[in-house]
């Protein structure tokens, strides 16, 4: 190469521009604020990278503000003239601001920031700084003292107006145990808000918290729905605020095409509206919202709602008319809401109300689902690609007390009728051994299945005790009635292993298959009847009528799943050890993921030295398989 | 069909016309001579940087398009370099600049991100000073200034 182009071209790559501003492009702020030191050139060009994206939830933002009101924070240079003085400064280059501190809104408005392109603000009214929370305590010590004599809500207190048209839209709010200077500033930090929100009309994104709200009392929603509506460029908008009317809002922000939701609107609108894509509604609504908001909103392809309440009659009469109009053009349907919530997974009235209108569905996600809503969804959506139970913390190691919540019939309709299903997730969801035994299965082209096998015939120790004494016996030598019960039940637990691996080992296209139990509590392990009939008192906590997956039992008959990724055997007693992970290390060679071999910090269970030694070995037999706890890694 | 390339050192290069135009320059250039056997003069990319160049190309000649996506989070861009990239990017310094140059005068998106993405790696954790030393750049702060800019920034550190 030519010799005077080293070392000086090293440094000149980065007098081009964009190479230098691309580079920037794949640093974080830590990073980048080096780069900003390194020399006058890389400061001016890669100082707009800096400042591009300013998230005070980062970094070192809550350390240095939480004293900036105090000694401490003057002390080292960073007072609120120092958060003023660099927003005035750099608040130009600011496109995705995401604040929670006041005094950064303060600053920012300050500053006249005006090119921003998302603007996000979270949990505003409880960020305080060390002396603030010194002082809201005080404040409230002060008033429980006074709370039998005086009324604790005292009026507000009266803050400057900082623009005109505030004036019969927003006022301070009456607010119990605050300190007034703190209501002050609460009082202001909203009106720069609102205005710095006004300014950028050119913003993408939006999240109104619902703490914004507790900032100051609106009089008037019509404004704030003025404000928003005229952000005519919004795609995005998260509105936990609470004002005006979504079809309103959908209707003026032509270009919104996702929007999140605290409220929904009761409205029906004389026409169609918007073009909104993506839709999450944080509360329950009636069947009859539902089908008003899938007629008005044509362009929807993924809504997400709490729940559904129950269908009255007059709403299933309207419903059996729906089937007559144009269809849904719905692909995604979600339902947040946990156990009690009412839904089409759990109330079959309600499937066969709404499915028929949603014929292109191809994901469902629901807590639970039952049989009945199974056929419901089979008859209906037959472009259904994944029918996925959501997980939720809470149902892992809670108190489950009666409501396992274990469902043991549906799955097993989905897998006889599901051809055309590709995911089948559902932690709490077991097949009925003996519906694998008589039912052929249609899901061929499955891709993802989690679910567990259950009622597996399974011996106890002492069966097995007994097992072993009868290899050793002559062949014509007479059995006892409990080794020829013993010899019975061994033969029957054979079969349905076979039956079951050579039933998954025909799903070749499956990429992920995890058969782990996770809704185990020891309380569960007991209470269970299904366990309980064949429990061992090894470890209580596993699911113990499951497969055993040992090479005795025929795991090798699923060498077929030359696709699979990831394998999960958490909480089963599957009796897995060395020579399974030889098997399996050298058999799915394409494995990623592995869960059953973590320690999964569950209560009540000491650390696991078998399961650590194994997790151990199959890390020295295949040091690229990653081993996932209980919860699983975020994506 | 294929094209001829010619490198600053005046050595051709024989490339499928898929290949080549990985290159919007080579592909806008292509579309504006029409059909052509004519050699495509580079005069800015020498015989050896090329050869790498176009081992890039051959092995994404299959890749679609890219499109620009506009993500305004800077949080949801990709850092990931995939395995054969990792790889094909374990080169000098020399050679990963002169990459970098040719993907920008050729217009490679994909093969220019590939190569920013690496000198971003070699960034990650170096001190302004080791930054300096590693791709040999004067300091012209004073130290005054270059407390300043740390004062101003000082919310962008992780501690």
């Amino acid at each position: 190469m030519n010799e005077n182009k080293t070392p000086t071209s090293i440094g000149q790559i980065f007098d081009i521009v964009e190479i230098l501003d691309l580079v920037g492009l794949f640093l974080s702020p830590p990073d980048l604020l080096n780069c900003c030191q390194v020399s006058h050139h890389w400061n001016i060009l890669l100082t707009p990278r800096l400042w591009e994206t300013i998230d005070d939830s980062r970094h070192s933002w809550s350390k240095i503000l939480e004293h900036y009101d105090a000694d401490e924070g003057k002390a080292a240079g960073h007072d609120e003239l120092w958060a003023r003085r660099i927003f005035a400064k750099y608040g130009r280059h600011i496109r995705n601001l995401s604040l929670s501190w006041r005094i950064l809104i303060d600053a920012a408005n300050d500053a006249l920031c005006s090119n921003l392109r998302s603007f996000h603000i979270t949990n505003v009214r409880d960020k305080l700084t060390r002396k603030e929370k010194l002082e809201k305590k005080l404040e409230k010590e002060l008033a429980n003292q006074q709370a039998q004599t005086n009324d604790p809500w005292r009026p507000a207190v009266t803050g400057p107006l900082l623009s005109p048209e505030f004036e019969g839209a927003l006022q301070p709010s009456d607010v119990a145990y605050r300190p007034k200077d703190l209501q002050e500033r609460d009082w202001i930090t909203a009106q720069n808000f609102w205005i710095l929100t006004r300014r950028n009309t050119r913003l993408l994104s939006l999240t109104l918290s619902h703490g914004l709200r507790e900032l100051c009392e609106v009089v008037s929603d019509d404004y704030i729905q003025d404000v928003v509506a005229g952000l005519l460029e919004l795609r995005y908008l998260v509105n936990s605020f609470e004002f005006g009317d979504p079809y309103v809002l959908i209707t003026r922000l032509r270009h919104l095409d996702t929007l999140c939701t605290a409220k929904w609107s009761q409205l029906e609108p004389s026409s169609t509206v918007g073009n909104l894509k993506t839709l999450t509604i944080q509360e329950r609504i009636t069947t009859r919202e539902l089908v008003v908001l899938l007629r008005h909103l044509p362009s929807l392809e993924s809504l997400s709602v709490r729940s559904l309440t129950r269908l009255t009659e007059e709403e299933a009469a309207t419903a059996a008319t729906i089937k007559d109009s144009i269809p849904s053009q719905l692909r995604r349907l979600f339902f947040s809401g946990f156990e009690r919530a009412s839904h089409i997974g759990n109330d079959s009235r309600l499937a066969d109300a709404v499915l028929p209108w949603m014929p292109y569905l191809e994901h469902i996600e629901f807590y639970h689902v039952i049989r009945e809503s199974a056929f419901s969804i089979l008859r209906h959506c037959r472009q259904l690609r994944s029918i996925v139970q959501t997980k939720d913390h809470f149902s892992l190691f809670a108190k489950l007390g009666k409501d396992a919540g274990l469902q043991y019939k549906t799955f097993a309709e989905f897998l006889c009728d599901g051809a055309h299903l590709r995911i089948l997730s559902g932690p709490r969801q077991v097949v009925d051994v003996d519906d694998i035994v008589e039912h052929p299965w249609t899901c061929d082209h499955l891709e993802s299945f989690h679910c567990q096998v259950g009622r597996v015939e399974r011996l106890l120790e002492k069966e097995e005790d007994i097992l072993d004494r009868l290899s050793s016996k002559d062949h014509d030598a007479r059995l006892s009635a409990e080794e020829q019960e013993v010899a019975q039940k061994y033969a029957q637990s054979v079969n349905q292993h076979r039956h079951v691996y050579e039933r998954l080992a025909s799903l070749t296209h499956l990429t992920r298959l995890d058969l782990s139990y996770e809704l185990r509590t020891v309380r569960l392990a007991y209470e269970d009847r299904h366990i309980k009939s064949t429990q061992s008192t090894r470890d209580r906590t596993l699911m113990l009528d499951c497969l055993e997956l040992t090479l005795k039992s025929g795991l090798s008959l699923l060498a077929p799943l030359v696709n699979l990724e990831m394998f999960g055997f958490l909480g089963i007693d599957h009796r897995i050890d060395k020579p399974e992970l030889e098997w399996m290390a050298a058999s799915w060679r394409r494995l990623k993921t592995m869960r059953g071999l973590t320690d999964d910090h569950e209560p009540q269970s000491a650390h696991d030295r078998r399961k650590s030694a194994l997790r151990v070995y199959m890390m020295q037999l295949r040091p690229d398989v990653i081993h996932e706890s209980i919860i699983p890694a975020h994506d | 069909m294929t094209v001829i390339l010619v490198s600053s050192d005046n050595q051709d290069f024989k490339v499928d016309k898929e290949v080549a135009e990985r290159s919007i320059l080579i592909k806008n250039m292509l579309e504006d001579v029409g059909e052509s056997d004519s050699p495509i003069p580079l005069p800015n990319v020498t015989s050896a940087v090329l050869t790498k160049v176009i081992e890039y190309c051959e092995h994404h000649r299959n890749d679609p398009v890219q499109v620009p996506e506009e993500t305004d989070d800077p949080r949801k861009r990709s850092n990931d370099i995939e395995e054969w990239d990792m790889k094909f990017m374990q080169v000098d310094q020399e050679m990963l600049f002169e990459i970098i140059l040719a993907a920008n005068y050729l217009d490679i998106k994909p093969l220019l991100d590939v190569g920013c993405k690496t000198v971003a790696n070699i960034i990650k954790g170096k001190t302004p000073e080791e930054i300096r030393k590693a791709f040999n750049i004067v300091n012209d702060f004073t130290p005054e200034e270059e407390a300043q800019i740390k004062k101003e920034n000082e919310w962008a550190e992780d501690r």
